[in-house]
């Protein structure tokens, strides 16, 4: 009788086992915009959605529209904190201002792992994103081959508290220290508008000027627009970050010389995957970096070039298409 | 040694057994489950790509069908034929033509029609080509050498247009049956019909489709950009090698299922990508039901091997404690296991045992007693003080009157009496010394009794060596002197006979005294008390024949009032 009890018991236990499947672990996924129109973003948030898909977790978008808006940020960790998922993915609009709202979550035994911008401390589980400073040492060389030594160049970079901004800076300083004339770094608020003025006021102020270095996207598609408008696209030579539609033409029509493109949508799918190898219990590295691609008008077309220049979700017609 | 006890044996041996049963059995199934997972998922596999590939065929068969339309259009013929600039009117009847073509089917994204010496047509004139359009990126405007069948490109971006950079899947045609230089013909199709094709497909929870050309470049891939970032590799030399039918690799540390179909039409493979460890999920489940019937198996069969081997082993240890018992001296121990077995039966076997040690030793200790008391009584039949006074007195009284013969004589008989009596040596003797030493007391007794005492010695002469207890016949023939024949009137004799039936020697002492009543006779061998002292003699002879010999040996009495006693000795033949 007990042997035929203990049976049963092992039998619905077996049968418990089979039948309960573990829920989808919750990630709360925090960009620094949640404006489709920066194409950047877009693809990140396909690589997140992607990764989503792949390592069986759930993911919830929360962002403020605008990459400025710091305050709402930090109030939109500290909600996620209180809603406790099971893992939070950042992309950190301020490198300091973050700090506490990182620590908070950390303390409070959820996992943060941080995407193309990062914290100043040590906090977060892993940071993932694109070795910064390597991507401006990428782009003085770049500069360096288009202009010749001795020349005067500017760089127009966008919000002077962000992480990414300042190892940009930096990286890129160190390549050109030496070789051409700094004129005083320039900054855009990631605003297009905004770097188109401060470039227009530029090109008109330095005729001597021989080369631009703008090093993010909305800073690119202004400083594009102000070149192309003075005229002077052949000779003054221009360096992008991260490619958009507009940068992408100007590439073409040669008011662009090269372009430095991110892997936006390998940063958002590592990002995810490693919050969910956290959760897992797996092993993960602590830094991973996305690294770039320099384009160029050659380069562009090339089909492993395309896939990262055109993302097919983001560009493509939405109209629906019958079967033959 | 390490000792193991039968409790533990059994509990390893049945476990060992009924695991291992279950063990095997469930991994049996659990393969051939698992192969049945995946044949299935092969098979559904199978159907899925080649149905992709009939209709990717379907759409690539059409645009090739769209292009020699285009070619079979006199218009077109006679456009590309004549010189450049010449016929305005041609030229807007074929812009017409292809202009319609994209507005019927809004999956062909475009149609470009190349004249041999540049000029370029399009299916959409109110969009301006795309002046920083580098030539030199496309193959067929560049190379005029370009083969001159249909090529379909992989997936690609067509930046023909002025601000418009459209995913295609271009098919390349040259005027059929012209002479180089000739005209081309392309023909795009958007490639979100793939892409919305292929993306609906979901196998299992993480499995998908992708496609690759001939040439390995990759058509479609829904993880495309981590495919060329080298964050995601698929195997697709082997997909190439293979071209048709399954393929089983180990891709980023995951077990998957390559199902492959290749097209003839497009050189396109079609790859099914199922993970093993999704299809195998339910496998994963019997696995685990296995092992945990395995393990309620193992408990159950833990719980009866113990039992079972309880039943063995506490009979077995309580035979043990009753053995130590006996070890130590303890023959009294009732050995009490009731046990339906074997043990039951050797416990028993056991007791019976030891109650027969026990009854050997009683036994042992008993012929011990009867040993000491045979000594003992010997001991008293040799003490005769009387009838050494009395001969003693009958040699003095004879060298007073001078009879130095007579006293000589019967002096050397009784040295030799004793010599014979006396003497330390065995208990048992031949009959033949027996005799010698019975004949010295009667002679010695003859001598003082003369005429009144007669005797005769009648021995069968096989008889001479017949072992026979040390004093048996003195006793008797001293009883058959004192109570028969010196209490008759006259002379007595006194009769020895000895001889052997069967395996019965028998020795009577016959007199022909006074005889004895009935009562004196029954009184013979009963414990000597008061007046019967007088035969203490033929008690001790009898006692000492028994404790020897046995109970069925021993002294027997027969008589008569007035005529004379027969006593018969019994003792067992024995051949020396």
């Amino acid at each position: 009788m007990r042997a035929l009890g203990t049976l049963a018991l092992a039998l619905a236990l077996a049968a418990s086992c089979s039948s309960n499947r573990e829920p989808r672990p919750q990630i709360i996924y925090i960009p620094k915009m949640t404006d489709d129109s920066t194409t950047f973003w877009a693809t990140v948030k396909e690589g997140v959605l992607s990764a989503a898909a792949d390592q069986d977790v759930a993911v919830e978008v929360r962002g403020a529209p605008e990459e400025t808006q710091v305050d709402e940020q930090i109030a939109l960790v500290e909600r996620a904190i209180h809603d406790r998922p099971a893992g939070l993915l950042l992309a950190a609009d301020d490198f300091l201002r973050l700090i506490p709202a990182v620590r908070q979550a950390v303390a409070a035994g959820i996992p943060v792992v941080t995407v193309d911008s990062s914290v100043a401390t040590d906090d977060p589980a892993a940071k993932i994103g694109t070795d910064n400073r390597q991507l401006g040492r990428t782009a003085g060389a770049a500069l360096l081959r288009l202009v010749p030594k001795g020349s005067v160049v500017a760089v127009v970079s966008y919000i002077k508290a962000s992480s990414t901004a300042r190892d940009r800076e930096e990286g890129l300083t160190e390549a050109l220290t030496g070789s051409v004339a700094l004129l005083p770094t320039l900054y855009s608020e990631s605003d297009e508008q905004t770097a188109y003025r401060l470039a227009g006021r530029l090109l008109a102020a330095h005729h001597e000027l021989k080369g631009l270095v703008a090093l993010n996207e909305p800073s690119t598609v202004g400083v594009c627009r102000a070149l192309a408008e003075s005229g002077r696209q052949n000779d003054v030579s221009l360096v992008g970050v991260d490619a958009s539609f507009e940068v992408l033409k100007s590439l073409e029509s040669g008011v662009l010389k090269a372009v430095l493109v991110q892997q936006p949508f390998n940063m958002g799918y590592l990002g995810i995957e490693t919050v969910a190898k956290l959760i897992r219990g797996k092993t993960i590295l602590k830094a991973v970096d996305t690294g770039s691609v320099e384009i160029t008008r050659a380069t562009m077309f090339l089909p492993q070039n395309e896939k990262l220049l055109f993302p097919l979700t983001v560009l493509k017609s939405a109209h629906s298409v019958p079967k033959p | 040694m390490r000792v193991r006890t039968i409790r533990s044996s059994l509990i390893g041996a049945f476990s060992l057994v009924i695991s291992l049963g279950i063990l095997v059995l469930g991994a049996c199934s659990l393969l051939l489950f698992q192969r049945a997972l995946i044949d299935q998922a092969e098979r559904a596999n199978s159907q899925l790509v080649s149905q992709l590939n009939r209709i990717l065929d379907g759409y690539i068969g059409y645009m090739k069908d769209l292009a020699l339309v285009v070619w079979k259009n006199p218009d077109v013929d006679a456009y590309v034929a004549a010189p450049p600039s010449a016929d305005g009117g041609r030229r807007r009847l074929v812009q017409k033509f292809l202009q319609g073509i994209p507005q019927i089917r809004p999956d062909i994204d475009g149609l470009f029609l190349r004249r041999p010496e540049g000029e370029l047509l399009t299916s959409d004139p109110g969009r301006r080509l795309n002046p920083w359009l580098d030539r030199n990126a496309t193959p067929w405007f560049a190379d005029p050498a370009y083969p001159a069948g249909a090529v379909v490109s992989a997936a690609r971006v067509e930046n023909l247009f002025d601000n418009q950079y459209q995913w295609v899947i271009s098919l390349v045609l040259a005027q059929p049956n012209a002479p180089a230089p000739a005209a081309w013909l392309q023909v795009d199709l958007n490639y979100a019909v793939i892409d919305d094709l292929c993306r609906k497909i979901q196998l299992g929870r993480s499995g998908y489709v992708f496609i690759v050309n001939a040439a390995g470049e990759i058509v479609y891939h829904p993880r495309q950009q981590l495919v060329y970032s080298g964050l995601k590799a698929e195997n697709v030399s082997d997909i190439l090698r293979v071209g048709e039918g399954q393929l089983q690799a180990r891709v980023g540390g995951r077990d998957l299922v390559y199902t492959v179909a290749t097209s003839a039409g497009t050189g396109w493979s079609v790859v099914a990508v199922s993970y093993l460890d999704e299809l195998l999920a339910s496998a994963r489940d019997l696995g685990a039901l296995v092992i945990i019937v395995a393990l309620v198996c193992l408990l159950v069969t833990s719980v009866l091997a113990w039992r079972v081997a309880l039943r063995i082993s506490r009979p077995i240890e309580a035979l043990r404690r009753s053995m130590k018992a006996v070890e130590t001296g303890n023959f009294e121990v009732l050995i009490d296991v009731e046990a339906p077995n074997e043990v039951g039966d050797l416990a028993r076997d056991c007791d019976i045992a030891i109650a027969t040690v026990r009854d050997l030793m009683r036994q042992a200790l008993v012929d011990h007693e009867a040993k000491r008391r045979q000594d003992l009584l010997l001991l008293q039949s040799q003490i005769n003080p009387h009838f050494l006074y009395n001969t003693l007195d009958s040699i003095i009284w004879m060298v007073e009157l001078g009879r130095a013969p007579d006293a000589i004589r019967m002096t050397s008989t009784l040295a030799q009496f004793f010599r014979l009596g006396i003497t330390r040596g065995p208990h048992v003797i031949p009959l033949r010394h027996e005799l010698e030493h019975v004949e010295s007391y009667l002679e010695i007794q003859k001598m003082r009794y003369g005429e009144k005492l007669a005797f005769t010695l009648d021995v069968e002469p096989e008889l001479a060596e017949t072992p026979v207890l040390k004093l048996l016949l003195q006793p008797l023939v001293e009883n058959a002197l004192y109570h028969g024949i010196k209490e008759r009137d006259g002379p007595g004799t006194i009769v020895i006979h000895a001889q052997r039936t069967g395996d019965l020697v028998t020795i009577q002492v016959v007199d022909d005294g006074v005889g004895m009543t009935n009562e004196k006779l029954d009184g013979l061998l009963l414990e000597p008390e008061g007046a019967q002292r007088d035969h203490i003699g033929l008690r001790n002879v009898h006692e000492r024949i028994q404790l020897h010999f046995g109970r069925a040996f021993g002294l027997s009495f027969a008589s008569v009032l007035g005529q004379g006693t027969t006593v018969t000795v019994t003792l067992p033949w024995r051949r020396t």
